[in-house]
């Protein structure tokens, strides 16, 4: 399949972690350029920026940042631009994780905390990057969510979740003229080597897939997306999840 | 229709006018007890509270700002001593951030982002305890149609509230509490200079099915219908009152 992503410039929030070094080395192997975050020490990218290097990514800048901080998203990104050109897609999977409890034990802090992080910091990422998005008239967000914002979870995880979805919803359509395209792709039971808490639903023989997804079948997805003939898909989200629900 | 709301308290903030007034009136009319809020406008308040108690039923009035929890926290607890229980919340409060992601401003965000999704976890939290108490509970909030048809501030932050209504309907349906939301579409409502959207007005509308604005008490209809004894297998939903201009 021919993805036209070779030497785009893609910027993964999260790339420590969850889904993002499967889904830097799909897009390191369609030859792209990638700007790795992660709200941890910026070592440990190390292992996926060689990685990366291997499968044929171009360049890659790691970068430690809290994307809920915007003056830093911006000066990042600006910096990252100079060197390798803005980014042309980015992959919104930055996450707080936090483990699940009743509504009754969640401190007004820790919600206010998991919604800065997850959804203002999401906004605050693609605000940095829509204005060159814009002059070159192209560019994908891609937006990891989950299962949690369709089945309902614990507060947090859900209300952060949609969100998301609102916001990819809000991108395409204020942004679809200029050739962006704002897409969700919703994880559910996919194999993971961290502990995801309520954020994994280990198969069950009523799931239409009785079976673990793997994260290359997620990544493929967001290569899909982020590819040149995805333009016409936007504002929509797509589950991997086996079946376990349909929107 | 019996919706088993007469003697229930109604807990609605925002009632200062448009749909919260609307559904103070609606809930009134069905014998229910209210306990209205703002934080701002208390003359409005009791324009709205006289409008309501027209029909025998109590009303009390508290100014609160439903982003502040010890605010909210204290409103609850005159529902309690006044009426012994707030059985009924309606989060109409709202705040709009208007515009394309890249006009809306860190303040704007911040302003919608608390009002309209850190309030009604507030609320929530606030309530849940005495209805999982009584093992009957109602919460309304407020959705509409940007989320569907995409807007990036209302959009989101509405989804966001979809979200914790759903959390909510999911974690405290088997206490006889649910939770859901209305989509208002475009509604005839009154706006605050700086809010307007400028299609507000009573206009025809000739690309929706029903080609009209609704009106607050077709939302209000169905608030009191979510709310009501029948409605207890509906939780979780988002309801569009929007004259078919969007479908789920």
């Amino acid at each position: 399949m021919e993805t036209n992503l070779h030497g785009k410039t893609v910027l993964i929030t999260e790339a420590a972690r969850n889904f993002g070094p499967e889904t830097a080395l799909a897009f390191a192997a369609e030859g792209a350029n990638l700007i790795l975050g992660t709200d941890g020490p910026e070592e440990e990218l190390q292992s996926v920026v060689t990685q990366a290097h291997d499968r044929g990514a171009f360049a890659v800048i790691p970068v430690a940042w809290d994307v809920s901080d915007a003056a830093q998203v911006e000066s990042i990104i600006r910096e990252c631009s100079t060197t390798m050109g803005s980014p042309d897609v980015v992959i919104n999977n930055a996450s707080l994780p936090m483990s699940a409890r009743s509504l009754e034990e969640i401190s007004f802090e820790e919600w206010e905390r998991k919604l800065r992080v997850e959804v203002t910091g999401t906004t605050v990422v693609c605000k940095a990057v829509l204005p060159a998005m814009i002059e070159r008239q192209w560019g994908r967000i891609i937006t990891y969510v989950g299962l949690p914002a369709f089945l309902g979870s614990n507060a947090p995880d859900s209300a952060a979740e949609l969100g998301m979805v609102g916001l990819a919803r809000g991108i395409a359509r204020d942004y679809g003229k200029f050739n962006i395209t704002a897409n969700c792709i919703g994880p559910g039971g996919i194999e993971s080597a961290e502990e995801l808490g309520t954020l994994s639903f280990p198969p069950d023989d009523g799931d239409p897939i009785p079976r673990w997804g793997n994260q290359r079948e997620l990544s493929f997805l967001a290569v899909c997306l982020a590819s040149e003939d995805a333009g016409y898909v936007t504002g929509q989200c797509l589950l991997a999840n086996g079946g376990k629900y349909f929107l | 229709m019996d919706t088993g709301l007469a003697g229930k308290t109604v807990l609605i903030t925002g009632a200062t006018r448009n749909h919260g007034r609307a559904s103070a009136v609606a809930f009134a009319a069905e014998g229910a007890n209210l306990l209205l809020c703002t934080r701002q406008s208390m003359d409005r308040l009791e324009e709205t509270a006289q409008m309501a108690s027209a029909t025998g039923v109590r009303v009390l009035t508290q100014l609160c700002d439903v982003t502040d929890p010890a605010q909210v926290n204290d409103l609850v607890q005159t529902g309690n001593a006044e009426f012994g229980s707030v059985d009924v919340v309606v989060n109409n409060a709202g705040w709009r951030a208007r515009g394309s992601l890249l006009d809306i401003t860190a303040d704007q965000w911040e302003a919608a982002l608390a009002v309209n999704v850190h309030a009604p976890f507030i609320m929530c939290q606030a309530v849940i305890p005495g209805m999982k108490e009584r093992r009957w509970g109602r919460i309304i909030n407020y959705s509409g149609i940007a989320p569907f048809r995409g807007a990036s501030g209302q959009g989101t932050l509405k989804r966001a509230n979809e979200g914790l209504t759903r959390a909510i309907a999911k974690e405290y349906g088997r206490y006889n509490i649910t939770a859901n939301c209305i989509g208002p579409g475009s509604i005839d409502v009154e706006r605050t200079a700086g809010q307007e959207s400028g299609h507000e007005t009573a206009t025809e509308l000739p690309h929706v099915p029903v080609p009209r604005h609704g009106t607050v008490q077709e939302c209000s209809a169905t608030v009191v219908f979510l709310a009501s004894e029948q409605a207890a297998y509906v939780t979780g939903q988002t309801w569009l009152v929007n004259g078919g201009a969007y479908f789920l």
